[in-house]
């Protein structure tokens, strides 16, 4: 079914809205969910509360992107399941994708005092700065969660590519943080 | 910040970005570039993509002396007069980019680096251009963590050396340190008040501002984030002011190569520098009190000059009350933190009222969507959980989609199902027609918790058994009734079927909604 009648669902306030989100998109959600918690029953979960979410939201919310709304609650879900100090026990991706975000870190002993959300500004800023592959490589990487394997399949192109694009972006968004943007 | 500050940081990365990331296919050529690299990778490779265009850099050197009513003098604004120095960075994104290995030379520029808190002479400047030496030749101490006192966490300090030099800065050129700032996460509009100034924005202009995350200091500085809606444009923007009575760590850098420069004085009599590059555009305000910079992502349908006209930079940031700026944060962060949204909207004070909601939704469908039929949905009362009150499910087709408690005098719907049955309140999750994973098949059997928890979702749910046929057709059960257990042991389908059949299926009467009573 397509987004805008989803979200017709919604706002008709029936329920068959999340029927029919989870037969459009509830794989996704799982594999975003997965790629994250590295558990069926967590990522289970967190796609469930994700339509209970979408469900008290929508409405007031139109979502413009529906996938991308439904899809940033489920990875917001994920992430607060996600048990931090035990995920490397369990094999998180999310682990090593931190330990990758470390070398963007343009001072890791004490920078900046920033919240989560300017930091968020601050990264969509430079996000825009990026060619469209650069960026949708960088965004299935550390927004998605997925491996280089899978972004290679997608997109049609080499693992060391890639790893290429990572490491090039990765660069430039530490100086782009050491500079905080303000740049012409 | 750390690598987890950033991983979570994204979260708040537009939705356009994550959509694109969801739908973007890679062109033909830049597969066969990255073939081509694959192919070649080490070997000299030609760049296929287009130079970026350059801009001629229009040198504007004339002074041009206003006078302002009252003010004296005033000047006009060039980068000459702000440049500090150099810095060598990567290559700027738009510039072309080649699949060759990262070591290539080319893949570093030289910036200029230029001041945003004041001219040439001026104490701010020579603080930023003695700072920016300092950490140009300085290699922070490694060891363990360091944390600076709180006083200092706006500033890029890595040691105690650093903070001490910063300090001699201040004293040297008469600047006070930043201070410790407060953080909005909401809405800047809501700290404003507290600066003295009522909007950013021009009284009469018809733009709009979103700003939803910024940070502010005890004299009054501050940098917000956020976007102008301008027509149909939307300009996204950092806008920096800082008192003159302080030093900041933050600098502009550009590539004066690509970069044209021009002043221009608004309706209202301020003069401004502009920068502008392709993408990008940044516009600088000297004043008396203080220096503004606002830099901008240009889509290109909107002109410098326009945005201009849409600020009030006659601005003068007031000292804000701490203890109302405390509370204001505090605020702020309790209300990021929050839902941001009301769960109990479209919850109802009786099972009526609720299922009068679904028979509308049902309504209003068809007549949106005359080509959608909707799945018959029918109710029951039952005692999900076996304390001893009813609570009313309603059935999607076959199976139990939701099952409604009160909660606190409202209606709670738990989460939804795809539940069936059985005897002695047990239920089976059943698969539905799209698994979570292409060719995996789910089954969970449990009970809920006969206890006072109203909503029917984990935690209430008590695990049994969770089963799961794979794709291969290989039948898995979990050994251990925890909500997240791993399914550990491999069973036969008759194993299974077994244990699916050693449940007793139970009949409950359905009724339609346009039938519904409350029990």
């Amino acid at each position: 079914m397509e987004d805008s009648k989803i979200i017709e669902l919604f706002f008709a306030r029936n329920e068959d809205a999340i029927r029919q989100t989870d037969s459009t998109y509830g794989r996704r959600l799982f594999h975003l969910a997965d790629s994250i918690v590295r558990n069926d029953q967590d990522a289970e979960e967190s796609v469930s509360d994700t339509y209970m979410k979408a469900w008290v939201t929508i409405p007031p919310h139109k979502p413009q992107y529906f996938f991308a709304y439904i899809a940033r609650i489920c990875r917001h879900f994920a992430l607060d399941k996600l048990d931090w100090n035990n995920a490397a026990k369990r094999k998180a991706e999310v682990v090593s994708l931190t330990q990758e975000m470390e070398l963007c870190v343009p001072d890791p002993q004490r920078e900046r005092e920033m919240s989560g959300r300017e930091l968020g500004m601050v990264l969509d800023s430079f996000l825009r700065t990026l060619t469209p592959e650069n960026r949708v490589v960088f965004m299935r990487r550390y927004w998605y969660a997925d491996s280089i394997g899978e972004i290679a399949a997608r997109y049609g192109i080499g693992e060391s590519a890639v790893q290429m694009r990572l490491n090039r972006t990765r660069a430039k968004l530490c100086t782009y943080l050491e500079k905080e943007g303000i740049r012409v | 910040m750390n690598g987890k500050d950033i991983f979570l940081g994204l979260q708040f990365v537009g939705d356009d970005l994550v959509e694109e990331a969801e739908v973007f296919h890679f062109s033909a050529r830049a597969k066969n570039h990255a073939a081509a690299h694959e192919k070649k990778r080490g070997a000299f490779e030609e760049k296929t993509y287009a130079k970026s265009r350059r801009t001629l850099l229009v040198a504007i050197v004339c002074l041009l002396v206003l006078l302002l009513a009252g003010c004296g003098v005033a000047y006009m604004l060039s980068l000459r007069q702000l440049t500090l120095g150099t810095e060598t960075v990567p290559i700027p994104e738009s510039s072309p980019i080649s699949e060759s290995s990262p070591e290539d030379s080319a893949s570093e520029t030289q910036l200029t680096v230029f001041s945003l808190q004041g001219i040439e002479g001026t104490p701010n400047y020579q603080a930023s251009q003695e700072w920016l030496a300092f950490t140009q030749s300085y290699t922070p101490s490694a060891g363990d963590y360091w944390d600076s006192d709180p006083a200092y966490w706006a500033y890029s300090v890595q040691d105690q050396t650093m903070v001490d030099k910063l300090d001699e800065i201040c004293a040297k050129y008469g600047l006070s340190v930043i201070g410790k700032s407060w953080h909005e996460q909401v809405d800047c509009n809501k700290f404003l008040p507290l600066l003295g100034i009522d909007s950013l924005l021009k009284p009469d202009t018809d733009a709009a501002l979103s700003i939803p995350a910024g940070r502010y200091f005890p004299g009054g500085s501050f940098t917000i984030y956020g976007t102008l809606n301008l027509g149909n444009a939307a300009e996204m923007f950092t806008y920096q002011c800082v008192k003159k009575d302080v030093f900041y760590d933050v600098f502009g850098y550009t590539n004066p190569d690509t970069v044209t420069e021009r002043n221009y004085t608004t309706s209202d009599g301020v003069p401004l520098l502009f920068l502008e590059s392709e993408q990008s555009g940044m516009i600088l305000a000297d004043r008396e009190d203080c220096f503004l910079s606002l830099s901008f992502t240009l889509d290109g349908n909107v002109r410098l000059d326009e945005i201009a006209e849409c600020f009030d930079f006659t601005i003068q940031p007031q000292t804000p009350d701490p203890a109302a700026a405390d509370a204001r944060e505090q605020a702020s962060n309790t209300e990021i933190s929050s839902t941001q949204d009301d769960p109990s909207r479209f919850r109802r004070a009786t099972y009526a009222e609720y299922i009068a909601d679904l028979i509308q939704g049902d309504e209003r469908l068809r007549a949106d969507m005359p080509e959608y039929t909707p799945p018959v949905k029918t109710y029951a009362f039952y005692d999900a959980d076996g304390n001893g009150t009813d609570e009313l499910l309603i059935f999607y087709g076959d199976y139990i989609g939701s099952i409604v408690g009160m909660k606190d005098g409202i209606t709670d719907e738990g989460k939804s199902y795809h539940l069936l049955p059985y005897e002695d309140h047990v239920f089976i999750h059943w698969p539905g027609d799209e698994p979570n994973v292409p060719g995996e098949y789910w089954y969970h059997i449990f009970r809920f918790a006969n206890n006072d928890d109203p909503v029917f979702s984990n935690p209430k749910e008590r695990s049994i058994v969770r089963l799961k046929k794979d794709a291969d057709g290989n039948w898995w059960r979990t050994s251990s009734t925890d909500h997240y257990a791993e399914f550990d042991t491999q069973i036969t389908e008759d194993e299974a079927q077994a244990i699916l059949n050693s449940y007793k299926p139970i009949t409950l009467e359905t009724h339609p909604l346009s039938e519904f009573r409350e029990p």
